[in-house]
């Protein structure tokens, strides 16, 4: 039986996968936060999960208004490197697991929800800078992703409790899959960020450090925010946190934190976790898993 | 008719806030879909050879196209752009994110780069 092992936050700003491509990453003004993706690597080589669920938005850059779905799960066996104005990331294209995708996606429409399925799904900075950040990318890389795109951008966007939901059929949808896989569930986006208006640039530190409380030991107190409450008290941009309770909601009810990491340089508070889920084994053995 | 929504108060303004509500979508749909073109490097190319041409082709009004040339990164916003549709637009004028965003602000890069916890990090390429 295939069952989720932890879950990890990250932000996910074109700017960090930009420093880290630019070999930036020990420099002053980045390494307190690259100190930390070294804790999230170093976590995910130790526990080897064969899948990350990876819950981003797309920016613009695959998909439009045209046709905007609500929730986006990638089926693709590879996901290519989207260029999303300004070139390519030099990054292998990341692959999938399909067999999987199509699993979860009997199991979450089965589950009411009705999710937009892509078979083509190029990736920008949502995904690729949270992933290349935690997994080594030289040759290809350690595991398969299956991605999951959520409306943090046209209005009216999905409510909080209703991604919390989202989370807790994704962990029913894996636990009902009959092959023997570890499954990481990946929550992307930045804590306070407010990119437009005259109020670009609005942070808010100390809602930031509760944000952080909450999403680990209340995150129904989250599930009962509006939108418009994430926007006063985190700024504008600050409401795509909503996808942080995708992942929570995949976890046990009770998680044990193994990291913490904030730190707030310029635009956006940039926060990261590790989450373990408490109802698994913690050591990461199970039967019929290669040492 | 204001929208009833359980998530938004769009009854209350947020000083400096434009939020891509669906109808502010309809509204910016042409110049969204001009932005959305410069994710492909042979636009990208076609857009510097004539602009005005260029964004003539998405059916674009004189007046959006007069704030483009412009660089009224604001403008754009209330006109129905969305941020990350005006930054690729921004990006290929020149415009990194801290320079889109200290305009937006109505100040110079260094006015807001001083109300930031690191101000050395604004390098070549990219900024956080």
């Amino acid at each position: 039986m295939a069952r989720i092992i932890g879950g990890l936050g990250s932000p996910h700003a074109p700017s960090i996968g930009g420093a880290l491509d630019a070999g930036q990453a020990q420099t002053p003004g980045w390494k307190p936060l690259f100190d930390g993706y070294k804790v999230m690597s170093d976590w995910l080589a130790e526990k080897k999960p064969d899948v990350m669920i990876v819950i981003y938005n797309d920016h613009g850059t695959f998909f439009f208004f045209d046709n905007y779905p609500m929730f986006a799960m990638s089926v693709a066996a590879e996901h290519r490197i989207a260029d999303e104005g300004f070139g390519k990331r030099d990054l292998p294209p990341l692959p999938g697991d399909s067999e999987l995708a199509w699993h979860l996606a009997h199991s979450l429409v089965d589950d009411e929800f009705d999710l937009t399925l892509s078979q083509d799904m190029p990736l920008d900075h949502g995904v690729l800078t949270p992933v290349s950040c935690v997994w080594p990318h030289d040759t290809g890389w350690p595991g398969a992703i299956i991605p999951i795109h959520v409306n943090v951008f046209q209005f009216p966007l999905p409510s909080a409790l209703r991604c919390y939901k989202l989370g807790q059929a994704i962990r029913r949808g894996v636990e009902s899959y009959d092959r023997d896989l570890d499954v990481v569930v990946f929550g992307t986006g930045g804590l306070s960020h407010q990119l437009q208006g005259e109020r670009f640039g609005f942070n808010a530190p100390d809602w930031d450090q509760e944000f952080l409380d909450l999403i680990e030991g209340d995150p129904a107190a989250l599930t009962r925010l509006r939108h418009q409450d994430f926007i006063e008290r985190g700024g504008s941009d600050s409401v795509e946190s909503i996808m942080w309770l995708i992942m929570r909601g995949a976890l046990s009810e009770k998680v044990n934190r193994v990291h913490r990491n904030y730190y707030l340089p310029m635009h956006t508070g940039f926060a990261q976790v590790i989450f373990e889920d408490t109802e698994t084994p913690p050591d990461g053995s199970r039967v019929g898993k290669a040492a | 008719m204001t929208l009833k929504s359980k998530q938004l108060d769009l009854s209350r303004d947020v000083e400096g806030t434009y939020l891509f509500t669906g109808q502010a979508a309809q509204k910016g749909y042409h110049l969204n879909k001009f932005c959305m073109s410069l994710t492909d490097p042979a636009n990208r190319d076609a857009f510097h050879a004539d602009r005005a041409g260029y964004m003539k082709r998405f059916g674009m009004s004189d007046a959006e196209i007069a704030l483009v040339e412009a660089h009224d990164w604001l403008g754009l916003l209330k006109a129905g752009a969305h941020h990350f549709m005006v930054f690729k637009v921004a990006g290929a004028l020149g415009y990194n994110l801290v320079a889109t965003g200290a305009r937006m602000r109505g100040e110079t890069v260094e006015e807001y780069l001083a109300t930031r916890t690191v101000t050395t990090l604004t390098d070549k390429t990219k900024d956080l």
